[in-house]
């Protein structure tokens, strides 16, 4: 239905439109996982994504639309399409020190690569990387002044979207299909997606590096609960053999919480070094509590750090090494805590970007994720090589080895995901 | 004893000599610099479409298109912001570059797939520019403050000039061959930090363009020919103008979008 609205809404701004520049890829997209001799899994996709973006001036404004499709022949339950962007943008003023922006925008608020805690806005695509998933298009109005080295913005988000969690069938999944989501407040639980948000930021660029600073009212779409919020709590287990006993039997709605956030990042160069910092505070404005697997949960105010840094070092053979090291930490809440409610809670990465330099910009990337918390061995090895094929063609491998065995019924953090080593191919032709 | 003070008035006369001599060169090659400096002031603004073939040790070749533009600012301090137009999968990614008489440039990188500005290390010299044979070095600010000079050679028509780099840099020399009419090199031998010979630059196809009073030459073309890999790009330029009005407000990090 929002495809097909775009696209009515794509063909009256082509009639106003006085220049019009298409771009796209198709990419087709071999993954496979490592057989868990589970039949209701899918251990094998074979997909064709493509994204479309146009770009035009309407009426003085730009115009930008940009939808993702994914269908998938082998597992039907990763074809999704979503608006990444649909958005109309002018500036104005003597020097266009103002900007207003309207429609789905994607927004990037970061200064690491891996792990970030100010990461925050937008919903997302879990069926995917778990370091770098894809994110849906937010619905906002923006606005901006313009300073001479630095800008302040305004954002509404007149509505909210839940994330896409991959069903039973998927391995990257939390092991059940999912039902709709909730969204939390402070005057009831709601399902409807039409929650009203905002953010203020303040960019700042100077000599010695870039920070930003920002506060938002908005619903925490990366860790929402999953459970129940119709339950009775029944200590003899006589019920349902378990302590939570859900009025329906189902324990698989997300509860998306309103939280104020404060946040941060900072970008420093150095020579050849850029060291890198992310700050996020929260405050829940609800503790409403859900029924889960484990136990009444509710979430509770807590603190993100992440921190890191970039070296690049030049060989004479004209090749580049980007070393890039980062840490992530959790704090104001306990471990038990962070395990239910994080894949990384306090976890380093250490990888590099090798970068051959040549005329097809073939990039080999490599490292690995480990939780540094005693007692806990969760890892994560990361390799793809990248390179173009032609002026069109790319083709990028990837594997992914996931080392993290469950410690209880109910797997946390990173066992979720326990012996989901994954390898993917992917051939994109660019236009 | 009468002897060995002679050799020793001798040794002590051809090393004053001769650093007498580096002393002399050093201030002309300084002066020689200064002038090509002052010769490229005053431009305003360059615009222009970009054309970069990068030619691998086989003779096969892909090429790289760019949209460019400079702005000059005061004493020596510029800011230049390059788009990328072509491979179509990094259309739209930018560069911008604050540069500096002394201190490391700033860089800032806009990804428009990922919507993300970046901060990217000015002090990284020595990495390639878009997997050409340039490094981003070659491509900065040269302002007289960041190298020592020698003059090596004078002819009627160029001067050849030896730069050292004073701070951490690829390179351990460059030689330049400096035209006189153009006040611009025409060719720029790098030397990697072993002192091989690393790279050859020449720069053809002269230009004149006019800005108020003042005359510039400026060089078409860039053919860099590495010595050691046998790899070349050539970087050409066309639709340029020199003096046109160049909104300031583009060079702002703040508006890159």
């Amino acid at each position: 239905m929002m495809t097909k609205r775009l696209f009515l809404l794509i063909f009256i701004f082509s009639f106003n439109a006085s220049s019009f520049e298409t771009t796209g890829m198709v990419s087709l997209e071999n993954r496979y996982f490592k057989n868990d001799d589970n039949l209701s899994t899918k251990d094998q996709g074979l997909a064709v994504a493509s994204r479309l973006t146009l770009k035009s001036d309407f009426f003085g404004a730009d115009f930008t639309a940009s939808v993702k499709t994914r269908v998938d022949q082998l597992d039907l339950t990763r074809n999704i399409s979503f608006i990444e962007e649909l958005k109309l943008e002018k500036t104005f003023g003597d020097e266009d020190d103002y900007f207003f922006g309207l429609g789905f925008e994607k927004f990037n608020w970061r200064s690491t690569e891996v792990f970030s805690a100010v990461d925050i806005i937008n919903s997302r695509n879990y069926d995917g990387a778990l370091e770098d998933t894809e994110k849906f298009g937010e619905l906002s109005v923006s606005f901006r002044k313009y300073f001479e080295s630095s800008n302040l913005s305004i954002f509404l988000f007149p509505r909210t979207k839940e994330n896409y969690i991959p069903g039973g069938a998927s391995r990257l999944g939390v092991g059940v299909d999912i039902q709709d989501s909730y969204f939390v407040n402070d005057s009831e639980t709601e399902s409807d997606e039409k929650q009203t948000q905002f953010a203020i930021k303040y960019d700042q660029f100077s000599n010695w590096g870039d920070w930003s600073l920002f506060f938002t009212q908005h619903f925490d779409r990366q860790t929402p609960i999953f459970g129940n919020r119709n339950y009775i709590v029944d200590p003899t287990r006589t019920v349902c053999g378990i302590e939570i006993c859900p009025l329906d039997g189902t324990f698989n709605t997300p509860y998306y919480y309103e939280v104020k956030d404060l946040g941060g990042y900072v970008t420093i160069p150095w020579e050849k070094w850029i060291f890198k910092g992310e700050f996020l505070k929260r405050d829940f404005s609800e503790d409403t509590k859900i029924g889960t697997f484990t136990g009444e949960d509710t979430q509770k105010d807590y603190q993100q750090l992440t921190t890191g840094f970039e070296y690049l070092y030049s060989f004479e053979s004209g090749h580049d090494l980007r070393i890039i090291g980062e840490y992530s930490r959790t704090l104001g809440v306990d471990d038990a805590y962070s395990r239910r409610r994080f894949i990384f809670q306090n976890d380093i990465y250490l990888g590099g970007q090798y970068l051959l330099n040549n005329s097809d910009d073939t990039t080999v990337d490599f490292g690995f994720i480990k939780d540094i918390s005693s007692g806990v061995t969760e890892s994560i090895y990361l390799f793809s090589y990248e390179s173009r094929l032609n002026k069109g063609w790319k083709i990028n491998a990837s594997i992914r080895y996931i080392d993290a065995e469950k410690t209880t019924d109910y797997p946390q953090g990173l066992e979720i995901f326990e012996d989901d080593h994954q390898g993917q191919l992917s051939l994109s032709y660019y236009f | 004893m009468f002897k060995h003070f002679v050799v020793g008035l001798s040794l002590i006369y051809f090393i004053s000599e001769n650093s007498l001599a580096d002393e002399v060169s050093e201030a002309k090659g300084l002066e020689v610099a200064k002038i090509i400096e002052e010769a490229g002031k005053k431009f305003d603004s360059d615009s222009s479409d970009m054309e970069m073939v990068l030619v691998d040790a086989y003779g096969s070749s892909v090429s790289r298109s760019l949209r460019g533009e400079t702005l000059e600012g005061s004493d020596s301090n510029g800011k230049s912001l390059l788009e990328f137009i072509s491979p179509v999968d990094v259309k739209g990614t930018k560069l911008l570059t604050h540069s500096h008489k002394v201190k490391d440039d700033e860089q800032w990188l806009f990804l428009p797939s990922l919507k993300r500005k970046k901060r990217i290390s000015g002090g990284a010299r020595s990495g390639s520019f878009m997997g050409s044979e340039f490094s981003f070095e070659d491509l900065s600010n040269g302002s007289v403050e960041k190298f020592n000079f020698d003059l090596i050679n004078e002819t009627e028509s160029e001067w050849t000039l030896k730069r050292v780099s004073k701070k951490r840099s690829g390179y351990s020399k460059q030689v330049m061959k400096i035209s006189k009419k153009y006040s611009n090199p025409t060719e720029v031998e790098y030397y990697n930090r072993r002192g091989d010979l690393l790279k050859v630059a020449a720069f053809s196809d002269w230009k004149k363009f006019i800005v108020g009073k003042k005359v510039f030459f400026k060089a078409m073309k860039i053919h860099m020919k590495n010595k050691l890999t046998n790899k070349q790009s050539i970087f050409s330029w066309s639709n340029r103008s020199l003096g046109g009005k160049v909104k300031s407000s583009k060079f702002n990090p703040a508006r890159l979008r």
